[in-house]
């Protein structure tokens, strides 16, 4: 776990006096909302349907059993007893007081947490494979580098005011579970052929109204160019990036527009001519940054499997969805799923949230992560453990054995709590959570990633779901566009939409009826991607608009 | 503001952030049902936004917002307006009260 130096608890707390004083000035009236606004953005704090939400920084989705506790302290003191984890690896908390806002902040950095660069344009919190330092698919820990980049970015003079919001993810897994090429850069570890570490380098990924699976590049960046090849790529957005049309100001649309090779063009000329000794991170520091992320005391264990008792059933499916092979011999990868059946994709109460931090220190050295798929990750648990990890989960509510199922839906806020969404995306995933409830059809049917967004700002990545599902406002109606085939992972792809959307009483049985095709017609053992990438969507129309 | 509906001014709590609604008395108040309602097609309201939007040290995100009916149990004309006046639809332990709910 990296740990704060002074130059880091310093920034902010400084941050914390200086916005202790803001929020004073604007409620004693010397502020306007017009001064204010920007000043709480910065903070993290945003206005939104109800009350004020307070996004909260996890860089690269990582927690400490401690700063989960002060997660579950800020629920529990400053809000409604609950906080949302986000498809961000952050998380947020919905009902925050302006009044209370710099003691809680206060309360946070106390445990090494803020909300600086969770709001504008600016390069935000990155994010990184939720299983990182624990996979044994891994080539290297790829929160090392993501922390080199936190530490580049953080408060950058220069990428300060950026055409629009820039997203990094970093994985070091052959599997993508950072959906990297669906971000303004993406980076994958990557060997080259003298058996250096370094990266391939994507730019002009995202979702929103301009979805785009990102280009890849450069093959390989050696990885002590990290910083000066971001900078590079971050020099010719901020120079080109549009600044007149906030639905073409995100380097997707400059990659588009200029064409991939002359963007890398633009790119490489750039990079050329910086001082990159000025720039890169020196070799000392990343051995520093990579001691804090050293492997945990492992213990050898010969009790590789639970023990020789009969396991009861349920606890087999739990282990068969929520636990991923560890690089550690005895250990496994846990998935706390935050989907309980027609619960709210990623809320968790204060009390949960305690009991994860417990858990993790009797199960997992203290480590926590935060998955995109707004579920938690105990990354080192010993598997002679794994039953009593899931006997407790299961009595708090959090055993539900679903991980990667149909009924592990990643949904946004939506107009629930949003104020850009149009429609309503969580009551629409826990509907279709609870039609497909029953495990033993979920086991049936496989994996199967349902994804929905309430607005086409597509927090809740539609666009790489299997089963996208967009809300829309048709003449004061909620509808929903329904997408097929997409995906988030090593294969990204786009879905593309089916046909025209369904009402908020008809979606579910439009997902019911997806469900059937595929199981109608699916060879023995083909997944619902590969299903729908074999057949295509006719299938899927013919049975969705019969009756039309 | 000239749809023919009936309107009030809802906003933010400049500390708290909770909904508010704009009171006959100029002052503000959590419950819709005591909430000054402009009539349809009166330049009263364009004017009463502006005014409150000037002075606002107490409130934030003001705007108008239609009603559907004439009597003081009226709903708010959209979903948005109806999730804002009364919670989120997904947590109903969080409901605030509303009049004929």
């Amino acid at each position: 776990m990296y740990e704060y130096d002074t130059f880091d608890q310093t920034l902010i707390n400084q941050r914390v006096n200086e916005f202790r004083d803001q929020v004073k000035r604007r409620l004693s009236g010397e502020l306007t909302e017009e001064q204010f606004r920007p000043l709480r953005l910065l903070n993290g704090l945003y206005l939104q349907l109800h009350a004020y939400m307070l996004r909260v920084a996890i860089p690269y989705g990582t927690l400490s059993s401690e700063q989960m506790r002060a997660l579950a302290h800020v629920a529990r003191t400053y809000d409604k007893g609950y906080g949302h984890f986000t498809t961000r690896q952050n998380i947020q908390y919905n009902w925050i007081r302006l009044e209370d806002a710099p003691d809680l902040l206060y309360d946070l950095a106390a445990a090494q947490l803020h909300g600086i660069q969770t709001s504008g344009n600016v390069i935000r919190n990155v994010t990184a494979d939720h299983f990182a330092g624990a996979t044994a698919d891994e080539l290297d820990d790829p929160r090392i580098y993501a922390e080199l980049i936190r530490q580049w970015s953080t408060l950058h003079p220069e990428f300060s005011f950026l055409p629009r919001k820039f997203k990094i993810a970093v994985t070091g897994a052959e599997e993508d579970r950072a959906a990297v090429r669906f971000h303004d850069i993406g980076l994958i570890l990557r060997r080259n052929g003298d058996g250096e570490i370094g990266f391939e380098v994507i730019a002009g990924g995202g979702m929103g109204r301009t979805p785009v699976v990102g280009p890849t590049i450069r093959k390989f960046l050696p990885k002590q160019h990290l910083q000066s090849y971001l900078e590079a790529i971050l020099r010719v957005y901020n120079r080109y990036g549009r600044r007149d049309n906030i639905y073409k100001a995100r380097i997707k649309i400059l990659v588009r527009d200029l064409g991939t090779d002359a963007f890398t063009k633009e790119v490489e000329a750039e990079w050329e001519a910086i001082d990159k000794a000025h720039v890169d991170h020196e070799l000392h520091e990343e051995h520093r940054v990579r001691k804090m992320f050293a492997p945990p005391a492992f213990v050898t264990s010969t009790a590789k499997e639970v023990p020789s008792q009969v396991s009861p059933p349920d606890f087999e499916n739990w282990r068969k969805t929520n636990t991923h092979a560890h690089k550690q011999s005895g250990y496994a990868i846990v998935t706390v799923s935050l989907k309980p059946y027609g619960g709210i994709p990623g809320d968790a109460t204060a009390e949960q949230m305690d009991l994860i931090a417990d858990l993790a220190e009797r199960f997992s050295f203290g480590e926590i992560r935060v998955s995109h798929e707004q579920n938690l990750i105990l990354p080192h648990v010993e598997q002679r453990n794994l039953i009593e990890l899931w006997t407790v989960l299961s009595k708090a509510g959090l055993g539900t054995a679903n991980a990667g199922l149909i009924t592990d839906i990643i949904a946004c806020p939506g107009l629930d709590y949003c104020s850009l969404a149009n429609a309503r995306s969580i009551p629409v995933s826990q509907r279709i959570s609870e039609r497909f409830s029953a495990l033993q059809r979920q086991h049936d049917i496989g994996e199967l990633k349902v994804k929905i967004s309430g607005c086409i700002n597509a927090c809740g990545h539609h666009h790489a779901g299997h089963i996208g599902i967009l809300g829309v406002d048709r003449k004061g109606e909620e509808f929903y566009q329904i997408t097929l085939g997409g995906s988030g992972a090593e294969d990204a792809e786009i879905g593309k939409i089916i046909g025209p959307g369904f009402s908020y009483d008809e979606i579910v049985d439009a997902v019911e009826q997806i469900v059937h095709v595929y199981l109608d017609l699916r060879q023995p053992g083909e997944p619902f991607l590969n299903f729908y990438r074999r057949v295509g969507a006719e299938p899927f129309k013919e049975r969705l608009y019969a009756r039309a | 503001m000239g749809d023919g509906m009936t309107h009030v001014i809802i906003a933010n709590d400049l500390r708290t952030g909770e909904i508010v609604y704009l009171t006959g008395e100029g002052s503000w108040t959590d419950e819709i049902a005591k909430a000054r309602r402009f009539e349809k097609d009166t330049p009263d309201l364009e004017s009463k936004l502006e005014e409150v939007g000037d002075g606002a040290n107490t409130v934030v995100g003001i705007e108008a917002i239609a009603l559907n009916g004439p009597s003081a149990s009226e709903t708010p004309v959209s979903l948005r307006d109806r999730i804002r006046a009364t919670g989120p639809t997904v947590r109903p332990d969080l409901a605030r009260p509303f009049p004929n709910a």
